[in-house]
């Protein structure tokens, strides 16, 4: 059956009367949140006691901490250094489906080396790892599994990478947030591999700050509200959330131009802190739209956002990269890494086939497509052609 | 069947009447419009074609690098060496050869997916031009640009014929006027084309 179009189109009256008050609530909040970063704008160390007050008060605070810089200072676009490797990575994979004949999941990792300053093509590179029957102590391998296990993917193969390129400054980047994510694990065995998953990437951060590779997670888009999190802590009522709805994009936008990057910040939270010393997460925001304000958050391990030279020659490039799409800000190396990793769904369907092949030449009989999976595919209406 | 000399790319898709081969957009030295190319089919017979068509599709990524200001020399080639985007050489089909036997009909099968498509040796050219029959391959299609395809082959063909090239032009010329007899406006087109392209015979003498 068809959507419910007719009751769809009243509830959707509603929403869009509903978002239209929200809104101008959200505006107002801005407003206000824009006034108290403007006026603590140098008040840094205070800030900084606050933030450390609360977080005592609370430990799942999770916030901006000022560095050195003003808060409301725009740093401008520094020049692009003349030659440098940029290095992207990016994964998707094939998930275990219980529907399917046989358990097993597929991560593709694809990465770009740029050579900036040449005429070169690019090296492109993919890893394609297949994990046939695995299981874990309390049964199959999760989604949530196979995700953290690309991510880290991802960054092993930038700290592979990163140790193989000649020239310099060695800039690597990876779509999204720097810190591992681990959160959605609950279960024991999956803590017990997450843990050992975010080992192992530590020890790449420490690859890459070995060759001195100015790395950094790059986030399109984002909905964080870090910074807004902290002006609630300097308002004095973090836990009454007086500015909710409002992001750190809504309110830099304004203040950043085209080609500007934020104040670089400390992360305060409970899952940040297993990022220590040189490790530290530390982002800043960096607006790439040049028309219409358009905002990327850009995270960096502490060795790169306490170097002057790493942190211009990452925010240069960025910007570089992020205009050779036309319209479409989003860094370049990105994009193709993307294209290169992505397992489009006909892949997915000769992976699978592949397998039930190499089974049977064994005499192995693979199992059997579930009764809804099969289902699901049976062939839609077909048009009488006379 | 083995093979040496130049490889234009691998066969896409075929039919009896014509095949499509991609190959990479870098491959400079790729044959041209008008040029005799040749798949094979099992151990005995080669297809030859005329190239008459060659196109390179775009996708999102090219039209967004596409409106910008400046493209930077290593976005260009990342694009030509790396992404997948083939350059797409369309073949009109004109004959075949079983063992040594050359034929200007059409084939008895089309040539299969992925099989390799070669250049032909100037030796392969002149013998497989030395009569006209597959002329009217070529003049049938309307969809085809006749009068460029013909003045394009004649002047890429007539070299492999040597110290006969001009007798073979003024031959291949006279077959053409023939053909086209009775469709003056093709003709004129054509000879227009031969014209430009054969300066010294102006499509005759």
């Amino acid at each position: 059956m068809p959507v419910d179009y007719l009751g769809l189109r009243q509830q959707a009256k509603e929403a869009a009367g509903k978002a239209g008050a929200e809104l101008e609530l959200v505006k107002l909040r801005r407003a206000e949140a824009g006034a108290l970063l403007s006026q603590h704008a140098n008040n840094l160390e205070d800030i900084r006691n606050k933030v450390r007050a609360a977080a005592a008060a609370d430990p799942r605070l999770r916030c901006a901490i000022p560095t050195t810089e003003p808060l409301d200072q725009p740093q401008p676009e520094p020049a692009v250094p003349e030659t440098f490797t940029l290095i992207a990575s990016d994964g998707s994979q094939i998930n275990p489906n219980n529907h399917e004949p046989m358990h097993y999941f597929l991560i593709n990792l694809g990465a770009i080396e740029f050579l900036g300053g040449t005429n070169a093509a690019p090296k492109v590179h993919t890893r394609t790892d297949l994990h046939f029957a695995e299981y874990t102590t309390s049964g199959s391998v999760t989604e949530e599994q196979v995700n953290l296990k690309r991510d880290k993917g991802e960054r092993l193969l930038l700290a592979e990478l990163a140790a193989q390129a000649s020239g310099s400054p060695i800039i690597t980047l990876n779509d999204g947030p720097l810190e591992l994510w681990g959160d959605k694990l609950t279960n024991t065995s999956e803590s017990q591999s997450f843990s050992e998953d975010l080992a192992e990437y530590l020890l790449a951060l420490d690859e890459l700050h070995k060759v001195g590779s100015a790395t950094a997670g790059y986030v399109d888009k984002p909905r964080a509200d870090l910074l807004v999190r902290m002006l609630e802590v300097v308002h004095g009522s973090p836990a009454g959330r007086p500015f909710r709805g409002v992001t750190d994009a809504m309110l830099l936008k304004n203040i950043l131009g085209f080609g500007e990057r934020s104040a670089v910040f400390a992360v305060q939270s409970q899952s940040a802190a297993r990022y220590t010393e040189h490790r530290a997460l530390h982002f800043f925001y960096l607006n790439v739209g040049r028309v219409t304000p358009w905002l990327a958050r850009v995270e960096t391990p502490a060795w790169v956002a306490g170097d002057k030279q790493q942190l211009d020659s990452l925010h240069a490039v960025l910007v570089e990269q992020t205009k050779i799409l036309g319209a479409h800000a989003y860094p370049y190396v990105l994009h193709r890494a993307h294209e290169i990793a992505l397992v489009k769904f006909e892949e997915h369907e000769q992976v699978s086939n592949m397998l039930i092949s190499e089974m049977r030449d064994l005499g192995i009989q693979p199992g059997e497509l579930s009764q809804k999976a099969a289902a699901k595919r049976m062939r839609g209406r077909r048009r009488h052609n006379p | 069947m083995k093979e040496q000399g130049y490889k234009v790319g691998y066969l896409l898709r075929s039919s009896i009447t014509g095949f499509v081969v991609g190959t990479k957009v870098t491959e400079e030295e790729a044959p041209t419009f008008g040029a005799l190319v040749k798949a094979p089919f099992g151990d005995s017979i080669w297809i030859y074609g005329l190239i008459h068509e060659m196109h390179v599709d775009d996708d999102g990524t090219v039209l967004q690098i596409a409106t910008t200001d400046a493209i930077a020399d290593a976005v260009i080639a990342d694009n030509r060496k790396n992404r997948t985007v083939p350059l797409e050489i369309s073949v009109l089909t004109v004959g075949f050869r079983r063992a040594d036997a050359i034929s200007h009909l059409l084939p008895p099968r089309a040539p299969l997916s992925l099989d390799v498509v070669w250049r032909c040796t100037d030796e392969e050219v002149s013998q497989f031009t030395e009569r006209f029959g597959y002329f009217r391959h070529i003049l049938r299609n309307q969809d085809l640009p006749v009068a460029e395809l013909l003045a394009a082959h004649l002047q890429l063909t007539g070299p492999a014929h040597g110290a006969g090239e001009a007798e073979w032009r003024r031959a291949a010329s006279q077959e053409i006027i023939t053909l086209l007899r009775d469709d003056y406006q093709t003709l004129m087109q054509v000879l227009g084309a031969l014209g430009d392209a054969l300066p010294r015979t102006g499509g005759g003498k």
